[in-house]
């Protein structure tokens, strides 16, 4: 009997390639949470950058605000704001998840969306706030 | 420190200094978003300056590199698997981290006023 589900086992196709692989919701969302991770150890020694700027007298202020208004470190910030909130958010639910809340595959799925579909609607409101449309 | 503990431990860390950061981020986006009117530099300094909110920054940026070392080591063992690859990466990111380190506690303790 061991030997038969140790053979089925082996014969299943692999796909490593994440491209390959059709990922669940839940799925989607721990990738994504590693992803905006890393994004924002990227953009941390910007933020770090910009505070040491801000505390270098007043000039250094004045430039930091300055900076600040551009249009790209507009979106940076924008890009970073998201990743800080989706990275948030998805991190409570898998806090949640580790206290048994929202462990089941129902809960798990729409949690999931709950934290893609936040992050989308904060995502248009910044845009729209910042771009004053 | 037990071979068997080490895992439990990065996961512990990486939970406790997630809820400070996130407490922390919540509370201080609230706090910024009352006070949003043009902020002068004077007001700036003097905020960073008192003790509470400097210390309480300055750890929060200790808890963003505890959370980061413990975060992209896991992404690295998952994803990387030649050894010395690993080594290398992970050396490069423990670099980074040490100057983010003292980088920001220089900026921020350059300006406590006890």
């Amino acid at each position: 009997m061991e030997k038969v589900i140790y053979n089925k086992a082996k014969q299943r196709p692999k796909f490593i390639n994440l491209l390959k692989i059709r990922m669940p919701i839940t799925a989607v969302v721990s990738i994504l949470h590693r992803i905006s991770g890393l994004i924002l150890f990227l953009v941390l020694p910007l933020i770090i950058y910009g505070l040491g700027l801000s505390l270098q007298g007043r000039d250094g202020f004045e430039q930091a605000i300055l900076i600040s208004k551009s249009t790209p470190v507009q979106l940076l910030i924008i890009f970073t704001v998201v990743s800080v909130i989706y990275h948030l958010l998805a991190g409570i639910r898998f806090l949640l998840i580790d206290i048994d809340i929202g462990l089941n595959i129902v809960a798990a799925r729409w949690t999931a969306i709950i934290v893609i579909l936040i992050t989308v609607i904060s995502m248009v409101l910044l845009v729209i706030g910042v771009t004053g449309l | 420190m037990s071979v068997q503990g080490q895992g439990f431990r990065a996961w512990l860390l990486q939970r406790i200094s997630a809820v400070y950061i996130g407490i922390y981020l919540v509370v201080a986006s609230v706090c910024i978003m009352i006070n949003i009117d043009n902020v002068s530099y004077v007001q700036w300094q003097q905020m960073l300056s008192t003790p509470f909110i400097n210390i309480s920054l300055l750890l929060f940026f200790y808890a963003i590199f505890l959370h980061t070392w413990i975060g992209s080591r896991d992404i690295i063992i998952d994803y990387v698997k030649p050894v010395s690859l690993r080594l290398v990466l992970l050396a490069a990111i423990a670099l980074g981290i040490i100057v983010m380190l003292l980088w920001v506690s220089l900026i921020l303790l350059s300006v406590l006023q006890l």
